[in-house]
């Protein structure tokens, strides 16, 4: 699905890194990795911001230890250490979260520590920060972090908005509104991705062959 | 950079291919391009660990005193919303001779807490319970007067119900004011609880001990009913045994 196709190593414009998880390459919408969390925590926009902010965070993390080593840690070994960096940095932020909300930890419940086999982040390890130097890494982990909170945003507005009728917990109907059950559960978010990658391919479709 | 590595297995396969053809080609398949220094892997991955163990302490020590406060502050507050006029509270435990003050050394035994009013008289007791829900295992708080002998509030405190449906025992208002004041039909003569409470559908007539059921949650509502039930069975006779205990407990 991806135009652009694999990353250039050589490249080292910062924004540009910045700039291709937000759209070209998201996360969420193109890449279509990391699904466990887009479809389970999407019910709220609290959620949803929570579990981005925390991915943000592993991401960056993660990206800057990898890429600081990169030229140290031997081949053989370099997918176990980078686990064993990311579950560090998923506990600490299951730690961090906890200390900041209680509610926010209870109702995320086990997918804080399910970051850890996110995909996005190993893929930006792997694929990235093991190759190209700190500040590139960061922009790059930044951008896809961004990416992948903004996707998941989306999700949660129109979810909470339809199936509960609140926005972060505020009602924004009145008690007229009759809440669309479907869309807080788990099936819900399947109707939401797809017509969020429906919509997001027709306008990339049209750019394509309206554009050039 | 993997290409690179491939490019160096390749000129080193060639190297070794002039030498010997038929044998090259066997030992080819089996042993790795290139041996790794075992002691480079060990050095690194033991290096690695030490750093996220460090890392991982540090984050627990500093977060580890506003997590215990949270904790506390979200148990006094479930207890205001069973017990809402305590001002004062003391901790118990359920032992097996009765109850003890928790002074921190139990472990699994049940909670159990006794709220007192402004003017020191005891306004109930808050007993923590849990049992199997629809989804997941419930766990709840609920307040006890023990001079009217009635349920005077319940909170959920931990479940998994289905979003929209049975997380409805948490939230809808109707169902919480089943437990404003809800008939244990306790027998102090007896000491033992002389029928359990019962779940009806909406709108048919309550008697004291009747819960109203959310339509399209029985089952969560059945499983509140039945964690209440358990729980009174085995609460209940002890604290009125343990009344007097449990009124004077200030330990102060």
């Amino acid at each position: 699905m991806s135009k652009t196709g694999p990353v250039t190593l050589d490249q080292s414009k910062g924004m540009d890194e910045f700039l291709k998880g937000l759209w070209n390459e998201n996360p969420v919408f193109v890449q279509v990795l990391g699904m466990c969390p887009v479809l389970a925590v999407t019910n709220t926009v609290t959620n949803s911001l929570v579990m981005g902010v925390a991915t943000s965070f592993v991401l960056v993390m993660s990206a800057i230890i990898v890429s600081a080593t990169r030229n140290f840690i031997p081949k053989q070994v370099r997918i176990a250490t980078y686990i064993l960096f990311i579950a560090t940095f998923v506990t600490m932020a299951d730690y961090i979260i906890k200390a900041v909300s209680l509610s926010a930890h209870r109702s995320l419940g086990a997918f804080i520590s399910l970051i850890v086999v996110n995909c996005i982040i190993l893929g930006r390890a792997e694929a990235f920060s093991s190759r190209n130097k700190i500040s590139d890494s960061i922009m790059d982990a930044l951008g896809m972090g961004i990416g992948f909170t903004l996707a998941i945003l989306m999700l949660g507005i129109v979810r909470e908005t339809l199936g509960s009728g609140t926005f972060a917990g505020f009602p924004i109907f009145g008690s007229s509104f009759e809440p669309w059950v479907i869309m807080v559960l788990p099936g819900g978010a399947f109707f939401v991705l797809g017509f969020l990658l429906l919509a997001i391919n027709a306008f990339n479709k049209r750019n394509m062959s309206g554009g050039t | 950079m993997k290409d690179q590595h491939h490019d160096i297995g390749k000129v080193e396969r060639q190297v070794g291919s002039e030498a010997d053809v038929m044998e090259s080609s066997q030992s080819e398949q089996r042993a790795p391009a290139q041996t790794p220094n075992s002691f480079k892997m060990i050095a690194t991955m033991g290096a690695v660990g030490l750093v996220a163990s460090i890392l991982l302490v540090l984050t627990y020590t500093w977060t580890l005193p506003t997590i215990v406060a949270n904790l506390e502050a979200y148990l006094e507050e479930s207890i205001r919303e069973v017990l809402p006029e305590t001002t004062l509270r003391t901790d118990w435990r359920l032992t097996e001779e009765g109850v003890a003050v928790d002074d921190g050394t139990f472990t699994i035994e049940p909670r159990l807490f006794a709220g007192f009013r402004e003017d020191g008289s005891l306004e109930g007791l808050a007993i923590e319970a849990q049992g199997q829900g629809y989804a997941d295992i419930i766990r709840i708080i609920y307040g006890y007067s023990p001079d009217c002998g009635c349920i005077i509030g319940m909170k959920v405190l931990e479940s998994r119900e289905t979003p929209g449906l049975g997380d409805k025992i948490a939230k809808d208002p109707t169902f919480l004011s089943n437990f404003d004041a809800l008939d244990v039909r306790f027998s102090i003569s007896d000491s033992t609880v002389e029928g359990p409470l019962e779940l009806i559908k909406r709108g048919t007539n309550l008697s004291a001990w009747q819960i109203d059921a959310i339509s399209g949650a029985t089952i969560s509502s059945q499983a509140i009913t039945d964690i209440l039930n358990a729980s009174n069975q085995v609460v209940l006779p002890v604290i009125h045994e343990n009344l007097d205990l449990l009124k004077g407990g200030s330990d102060e």
